[in-house]
C-alpha cells in the first residue's frame, strides 16, 4: 500500500483545517505546504494553539482536513475510505500521545499487543514476544501486567512509545511526549526517539513548545496562528 | 461566579449524551410507572369486578396477580435502572469530584457543585415523564375505558400525584447516595478510576486470568474490560437481571398464564363433543359454559322438569350409531350445597390434640351438581389422580374458595331437591372448570339419583368428528323431541372472551418489554458511552469502526449472557411458583418463550452495537475528546 523507502515520508499541499464554534470559523491550521523526507527527526514548535496538534492529527489521518492533500509514504490519504484509512495507520503509522491515551482496562502488555492484533499478525507467541521485547526496550520489563494507572506518568509514556513501535512503522508521530515529564525524563523520552529514529530508519514528527528539544532535531518546522512560518533542516 | 445550577447546565450541554439517556431513561421509566400503575387501577377494577363475579376464582386471581406483580416490577425495575444511570453518571463525574475536592472544596459547597447536575435531571425526568405518561393515560382511557376515568378521575390524580413524589425521591435518594459515597473518598482514589481496585495477581492466582488469555483477542478485550471495571459491571449486571426478569414475568408470564386459562377452557370442553338434551336445558347449558363476561347473576333454573328427561329407549339406539365411541349420559341440576365442619385429631409431642376445619356457622351456596359416570366422560377434565367413588365428590375452585377453609379436609353435604334430605360427601380433589363460574360439584350419577330420586338424566355428551354421523344424531334426536348442540362454538367462544380479557391487559406486558428495552438500551449505551475515548485510541491505533462494533458486541453479549440466563430462569420460576402455581404449559410454548425472549434480547445487544458504531462514525481526534 505504502512504500516509504521510494517516496517522502510526508508531503503536504495547502493543508488547511476549520472549526466552527459558535457560528464563527476558526482557522486552527492554513495552507500548509511541506515535504519531510524519510527517516527525519523533524520537531514541530509553536505555543499553544498555534496548530501543532492538529497538524500531527491531519498528518495521522485522525481528522480530515478541510481542504488541501496529505500524502503519507506516497500514499493520498484523501483517497482511503474510512476502513482503509485504519488499515493504512495501523501499518504505517504509531502515535504517541500527550495524555499517552493507553486503554485503563489493559496492562502494559496487553496495550502493547493491540496493535499488533489489529494488523492481523496471527501468531499470538510472537505477538507476545515482541510486546515483551518492546517493553524491555524501553526499560519496563517488569511491569509486563500493570494497569496504567498503577505506572508513573513518565512510565505509561514509555508503553505508549512501545506501543507506537508495535507494528514498525515507518513513520511515528509524538504529540507533547515530554508535555507531562520533567525534562530530564523528557530528554530521555526524545532520546530514546530520536535514537530509534536513527537505528531503525524512521520518520519521527515531534511536536512540542519545548525549544531544548531543537537541538535534537533534523529539521524544525515552526506554526504561528495556524500557518508555517519557518522550516529549518539542520546539517 | 460560576454557580453550581451553572456548573450543572454547562457539564450538562458539553456532554451532552450521557446526561440525555440518563434523562430518557428516567423520563420512560416515569412515564411508563405512572401509565401502568394508573392503567393497573383502571383495569384491576374493571377486569377484577367482572372476573371476581363471573369467572371462576383460579382465573380471576391468576389475571389480577399478574396485573399487580407486574405494575409493581415496572416500578422497581423502573427504580434500579434509575440507579444504574445514576450511578454510571456519577461515575463519569468521579474525576470532577475529585478535582473539586483537589481544589479544597467544603463538603457542603463541593457536594451542591456535584449534586446539582442529577438534581435538574431528576426534576426535568420527573416532570417530563409524569405528564407524559398521564397524558398518555388520559387519551388511552379516554378511548378504552371512559367510565372509569370520570368515575375514578379524582383517585387517578392523588395517585399520580403520589406515584410522582415517590418517582422523584427515590431518584433523588439514589443519586445523593453515589454522591456521597463518592465524597467519602479521598482525591487520589477518585482520579484512579473504577480499575483501582484491580488486583492482577488475584486474577491470575483465580485461574481466570488464564482463562481469558486463552480466549480469541476480542473476545478477551471484551471481558477483560468488564472483569477489571468491577464495581461498574456488578451494578450493570444487577440492573440487567432485573431488566430481564420482569421482562420473563411480563411476556413468559403473560404467555402461560394466557395458555392456562386456555388450556383449562380446553379440558373442561373437550373436542369434537355433541350435547343432546331438550334445547331449554342446552341454552342453559351453554350459558353457563360461556358466561365469562355476562353480568347475568347465576342460574336458578330447574333441569329436573320431568320434559327434561332423556328416554333410555334414546341411549340405546344411541349407541347403535358405530361411529360414536362414548355416551357420556350426565345429570345437571342446581342445587344447595353446604359446607361441613370437621375435626381431626392430630397427635404429636405435646400429646394429642384437635382441630377444626371450617366454621361453626356454616357457609352454604347454590352450585352447579353434576352426575357423571367416570368410566365414560368425553372431556379431558378428569386427569390423572382423580378419582370419585359413591361417597365422594369433586368441587370447583371457586366453590373450594367461598365455603371452605380446608376443602380437602372437610366434607360437602347436599341437599336433595325437594329439601327433605341432605347427605354428606367427602372431597376427593378440586377441578379448575370455568363451568357456572367454578360453583360446580362433580360426584357419581347414581349418588345424585339417588339423592334426588330421579332414575335417568337430562344431558347425553358424544364425542364425534364424523359430519354423516353428526346428521344422524340430530335425526335420532329429533324422532325423541331432543335438540344437539355442537361444544366445539360454545368451546370458541368461550376462548374468545378469554383472549378478550387478556387482549385489555396487553399493554401491560407490551410497557414492561418497551421498559426493559429502553432500561437494557440505555445500561448498555451509558455502559460504552464511558468507553468512547477507549474507541477513539483504539481507531487511532488502526481499528476498523466494525471492530469497535464487533467488541460493543461481544461486551452486550458478556453482559447480556449471563444475567439473560439468571433473569430468565429465576422469571420463569417465580411465574410458575408463584403467578401461575397450577400452569399448564406445553414443551412448545415454552421453548418458544424462552426462545423469544433470547431473540429480543440479542436484537437489544445488536440495536446497542448499531447505535455505538453510528456514534463512532466519527474522527478518531472527536472520540478521544471526552466533551466533545
Amino acid at each position: 500500500m505504502s512504500n516509504c523507502a521510494q517516496n517522502n515520508a510526508v508531503e503536504t499541499s495547502s493543508l488547511t483545517k476549520e472549526f466552527n464554534f459558535q457560528n464563527t470559523k476558526i482557522t486552527a491550521l492554513n495552507d500548509a505546504t511541506f515535504k519531510i523526507a524519510t527517516g527525519e527527526f523533524v520537531v514541530v514548535l509553536g505555543h499553544s494553539g498555534s496548530g501543532k496538534s492538529t497538524l500531527l492529527n491531519l498528518v495521522g489521518g485522525l481528522d480530515k482536513p478541510s481542504s488541501g492533500t496529505i500524502k503519507v509514504c506516497g500514499t493520498d490519504l484523501s483517497t482511503l475510505n474510512d476502513d482503509s484509512l485504519s488499515a493504512f495507520r495501523s501499518l504505517n503509522i504509531g502515535f504517541i500521545f500527550q495524555t499517552y491515551n493507553l486503554i485503563s482496562t489493559l496492562t502494559s502488555l496487553e496495550n502493547i499487543q493491540f496493535p499488533m492484533k489489529l494488523s492481523n499478525v496471527v501468531n499470538d507467541q510472537l505477538i507476545k514476544e515482541r510486546a515483551r521485547e518492546l517493553l524491555n526496550l524501553v526499560g519496563l520489563a517488569n511491569r509486563c501486567d500493570h494497569l496504567p494507572f498503577q505506572m508513573s506518568c513518565g512510565e505509561q509514556q514509555r508503553v505508549a512509545i512501545a506501543r507506537a513501535l508495535a507494528n514498525d512503522p515507518p513513520l511515528i508521530l509524538a504529540d507533547e511526549p515530554t508535555g507531562n515529564l520533567d525534562w530530564p525524563t523528557g530528554k530521555e523520552v526524545i532520546m530514546f526517539l530520536k535514537q530509534i529514529s536513527k537505528t531503525q530508519k524512521k520518520t519521527m514528527i515531534v511536536v512540542t513548545h519545548d525549544e531544548r528539544i531543537v537541538e535534537l532535531a533534523d529539521a524544525t518546522m515552526r506554526l504561528e496562528k495556524g500557518r508555517i512560518v519557518n522550516i529549518a533542516r539542520h546539517v | 461566579m460560576l454557580g453550581m445550577f451553572d456548573f450543572a447546565k454547562k457539564a450538562f450541554k458539553h456532554r451532552k449524551f450521557q446526561p440525555m439517556i440518563t434523562l430518557i431513561g428516567l423520563i420512560t421509566c416515569v412515564a411508563s410507572t405512572i401509565f401502568l400503575v394508573l392503567l393497573g387501577q383502571g383495569l384491576g377494577l374493571s377486569v377484577t369486578q367482572i372476573t371476581e363475579t363471573q369467572f371462576t376464582s383460579f382465573l380471576s386471581s391468576t389475571i389480577s396477580q399478574f396485573i399487580y406483580f407486574d405494575t409493581a416490577l415496572i416500578f422497581i425495575v423502573g427504580m434500579v435502572v434509575i440507579y444504574f444511570l445514576f450511578t454510571s453518571m456519577m461515575a463519569d463525574r468521579q474525576k470532577d469530584v475529585g478535582l473539586i475536592k483537589a481544589l479544597g472544596s467544603k463538603e457542603n459547597t463541593g457536594y451542591g457543585y456535584v449534586m446539582a447536575e442529577p438534581l435538574l435531571i431528576t426534576i426535568y425526568g420527573c416532570i417530563l415523564g409524569g405528564l407524559f405518561g398521564l397524558s398518555t393515560f388520559i387519551v388511552y382511557s379516554t378511548i378504552f375505558l371512559p367510565n372509569t376515568l370520570l368515575s375514578q378521575g379524582l383517585t387517578y390524580f392523588c395517585l399520580f400525584l403520589g406515584l410522582l413524589a415517590i418517582s422523584f425521591c427515590a431518584s433523588w435518594v439514589i443519586s445523593s447516595r453515589k454522591a456521597e459515597a463518592f465524597f467519602k473518598n479521598t482525591p487520589v482514589n477518585l482520579f484512579a478510576g473504577d480499575t483501582q481496585n484491580f488486583d492482577f495477581v488475584k486474577e491470575q492466582l483465580t485461574g481466570v486470568g488464564k482463562f481469558l488469555d486463552r480466549l480469541p483477542w476480542i473476545l478477551q478485550i471484551s471481558l477483560k474490560g468488564i472483569i477489571r471495571s468491577r464495581s461498574k459491571t456488578k451494578t450493570a449486571i444487577i440492573c440487567l437481571s432485573l431488566c430481564i426478569f420482569l421482562m420473563t414475568v411480563s411476556l413468559a408470564g403473560g404467555a402461560v398464564a394466557w395458555w392456562t386459562t386456555r388450556s383449562y377452557v380446553d379440558d373442561s370442553f373437550g373436542q369434537n363433543v355433541i350435547a343432546i338434551g331438550d334445547q331449554a336445558v342446552l341454552d342453559e347449558y351453554k350459558n353457563m359454559m360461556t358466561n365469562v363476561l355476562n353480568t347475568k347473576s347465576l342460574s336458578s333454573f330447574n333441569f329436573i322438569e320431568n320434559e327434561f328427561f332423556i328416554d333410555r329407549d334414546f341411549i340405546e339406539k344411541l349407541s347403535n350409531i358405530q361411529q360414536i365411541g362414548t355416551i357420556d349420559n350426565r345429570l345437571i341440576i342446581i342445587g344447595h350445597v353446604v359446607e361441613v365442619q370437621t375435626i381431626e385429631i392430630v397427635t404429636d409431642a405435646t400429646g394429642s390434640h384437635y382441630v377444626t376445619y371450617g366454621q361453626s356457622n356454616v357457609r352454604s351456596s347454590d352450585a352447579l351438581i353434576i352426575g357423571i359416570n367416570t368410566n365414560s366422560m368425553v372431556d379431558n377434565l378428569w386427569m390423572q389422580n382423580m378419582h370419585i367413588d359413591a361417597n365422594t365428590t369433586i368441587i370447583g375452585s371457586t366453590l373450594s374458595e367461598s365455603i371452605f377453609d380446608n376443602p380437602l379436609k372437610q366434607k360437602i353435604a347436599l341437599d336433595s331437591n325437594d329439601s327433605n334430605r341432605r347427605e354428606t360427601f367427602s372431597i376427593s380433589d378440586i377441578v379448575l372448570d370455568p363451568i357456572n363460574q367454578g360453583l360446580v360439584v362433580y360426584m357419581p350419577i347414581d349418588s345424585l339419583q339417588k339423592l334426588n330420586s330421579i332414575t335417568t338424566h337430562n344431558l347425553v355428551l358424544v364425542k364425534t368428528q364424523d359430519p354423516d354421523t353428526v346428521l344422524e344424531i340430530e335425526s335420532l334426536a329429533k324422532q325423541y323431541g331432543l335438540n344437539t348442540l355442537s361444544l366445539d362454538k360454545v368451546h370458541q367462544e368461550s376462548l374468545s372472551n378469554i383472549d378478550r380479557i387478556w387482549l385489555s391487559i396487553l399493554p401491560f406486558p407490551i410497557l414492561s418489554v418497551v421498559t426493559t428495552i429502553i432500561g437494557v438500551l440505555n445500561c448498555l449505551l451509558v455502559s460504552f458511552s464511558g468507553r468512547q475515548h477507549d474507541f477513539g485510541i483504539l481507531r487511532a491505533m488502526g481499528a476498523k469502526g466494525n471492530y469497535t462494533a464487533k467488541i460493543v458486541l461481544m461486551e452486550s453479549l458478556a453482559f447480556v449472557l449471563p444475567t439473560a440466563i439468571t433473569g430468565i430462569l429465576i422469571g420463569m420460576l417465580f411465574n410458575f411458583a408463584f403467578l401461575i402455581p397450577n400452569a399448564t404449559i406445553s414443551a412448545q410454548l415454552l421453548i418458544i418463550c424462552i426462545s423469544g425472549l433470547s431473540l429480543l434480547l440479542l436484537c437489544i445487544c445488536i440495536i446497542s452495537a448499531t447505535i455505538i458504531l453510528k456514534l463512532n462514525k466519527q474522527t478518531p481526534t472527536n472520540l478521544m475528546q471526552d466533551t466533545q
